[in-house]
């Protein structure tokens, strides 16, 4: 957020340099997101795969112990989703959890 | 866009597992993200006071995020400035009289987590009413049927519009289209032609469909199909030239030239249906955004016109400085 932050704040001077401290801004947003994912997954194997295909049905396994990880996780998702919407794949990096 | 509903499902989840979790975080997330929500019953404002009303208590009010963000979200998208410095004096402390300096220091702590989402449908939007001109730029090395195919892609970068003072593309908007149809020209008769579709303006939070057909190219004449036909006016000059006429008889069995796109070049099209902006998307100009973040200081300039949702983290440190179990110091 401090990146994000930045970058707006320049974006009045300097586009370009705004546009690359979005973009980073963006991947840490989606790096913490992985991580929260990786995290829930260590719990909840395949989480992550149930997650895209149904995710009402697939967070029914998350438990109260879960909440921190689910919280943080949907709140860097969002930040990133904010950050820019126009990107078409952002489902995790990590092979495993986009099996 | 197609990740909400996992981010909604993840939140929902966490706040039917522990509602109370962090001194009501996930309410304060749910203030911001309401107006944005998809698919939910009732009046997202109404929607958004209950979760502020629910985070407020049970921060005892102590934090300013639950204000600030339902002051940057609700008051704002109600244009109602009254409430908007209310709240905003309220977060900041003095009428409140308790534990003015920690909720200075959650200022200082807490920057900004934008969730700068769009707004549900109930939100504002901008109307770009059929027979609006857009104007953008080409720039290519050398765009023609002899160096492109039908269907390859090509960018034009929109020019700033705005509307009753607000600005509907803002700077970066772009128009994607591509080659539909060309036509080379003929070796005696015959101009050849390059027919351009735009199919989507893209925004910085989405793309929008473009139902607009080109009424002019520097350069060149353009049909009423959209067209562009060649040649490029140089030729007919040539020929007003008569030292050049057996030069232009002896490459007259050569092809015309082709209509080509070199370098910058401006094009204006026209919007052939309405086309609706939403406004989160259209009316944020840098500046406007940048003043809204420094609002937390000076809550009095902040744009009332200019809506961005905000979203502010209690984080864990912060909570655990003493906020995290308030208590009354009068």
């Amino acid at each position: 957020m401090y990146v994000q932050q930045s970058s707006e704040e320049i974006e009045s001077e300097d586009v370009t340099q705004s546009s690359v401290l979005s973009a980073r801004a963006r991947n840490l947003y989606l790096r913490a997101r992985d991580y929260g994912l990786r995290g829930l997954e260590t719990k909840h194997r395949d989480f992550a795969v149930a997650l895209r295909k149904d995710p009402k049905s697939a967070v029914r396994m998350m438990q109260a112990s879960d909440v921190p990880l689910l919280y943080w996780t949907a709140v860097s998702w969002g930040a990133a989703i904010s950050c820019q919407k126009t990107i078409p794949n952002w489902w995790p990096r990590n092979r495993k959890l986009r099996r | 866009m197609a990740e909400k509903p996992q981010v909604e499902a993840l939140i929902d989840r966490a706040y039917e597992l522990n509602p109370d979790y962090e001194h009501g975080v996930i309410d304060q997330f749910w203030i911001s993200y309401e107006p944005a929500r998809q698919g939910a019953k009732g009046d997202p404002t109404a929607r958004s006071k209950v979760h502020f009303d629910r985070a407020v208590e049970l921060t005892n009010g102590q934090l300013a995020s639950p204000f600030v963000s339902y002051a940057e979200t609700v008051s704002v998208q109600k244009q109602s400035r009254a409430e908007f410095e209310s709240l905003h004096v309220h977060a900041a402390g003095p009428s409140t009289g308790r534990r003015k300096m920690k909720r200075k220091i959650l200022f200082l702590i807490y920057p900004l987590v934008f969730l700068g989402l769009q707004r549900s449908t109930r939100a504002q939007q901008i109307v770009l009413p059929a027979g609006t001109r857009l104007r953008c730029t080409f720039n290519e090395p050398n765009f023609s049927s002899a160096t492109a195919e039908v269907g390859d892609p090509l960018l034009c970068h929109a020019d700033a519009i705005q509307q009753f003072g607000r600005t509907v593309f803002p700077r970066g908007t772009y128009l994607a289209g591509h080659l539909e149809a060309y036509k080379d020209p003929g070796h005696f008769f015959g101009k050849g032609s390059l027919q351009v579709v735009f199919d989507c303006i893209g925004l910085p939070n989405t793309n929008l469909p473009v139902p607009g057909k080109i009424i002019a190219v520097r350069g060149y004449r353009v049909d009423r199909e959209g067209k562009i036909r060649g040649h490029a006016r140089r030729d007919a000059l040539e020929w007003m030239l008569p030292p050049l006429w057996p030069w232009k008889v002896l490459m007259r069995p050569a092809r015309g030239p082709r209509p080509a796109l070199k370098g910058e070049v401006p094009v204006t099209l026209r919007l052939m249906e309405d086309v609706t902006v939403p406004e989160a998307t259209a009316s944020v100009s840098p500046t406007s955004r940048r003043t809204a973040a420094k609002s937390f200081t000076t809550p009095k300039s902040a744009p009332l016109g200019a809506f961005s949702l905000r979203y502010l983290p209690p984080t864990m440190p912060a909570l655990r400085m003493g906020v995290a179990a308030p208590r009354d110091d009068s």
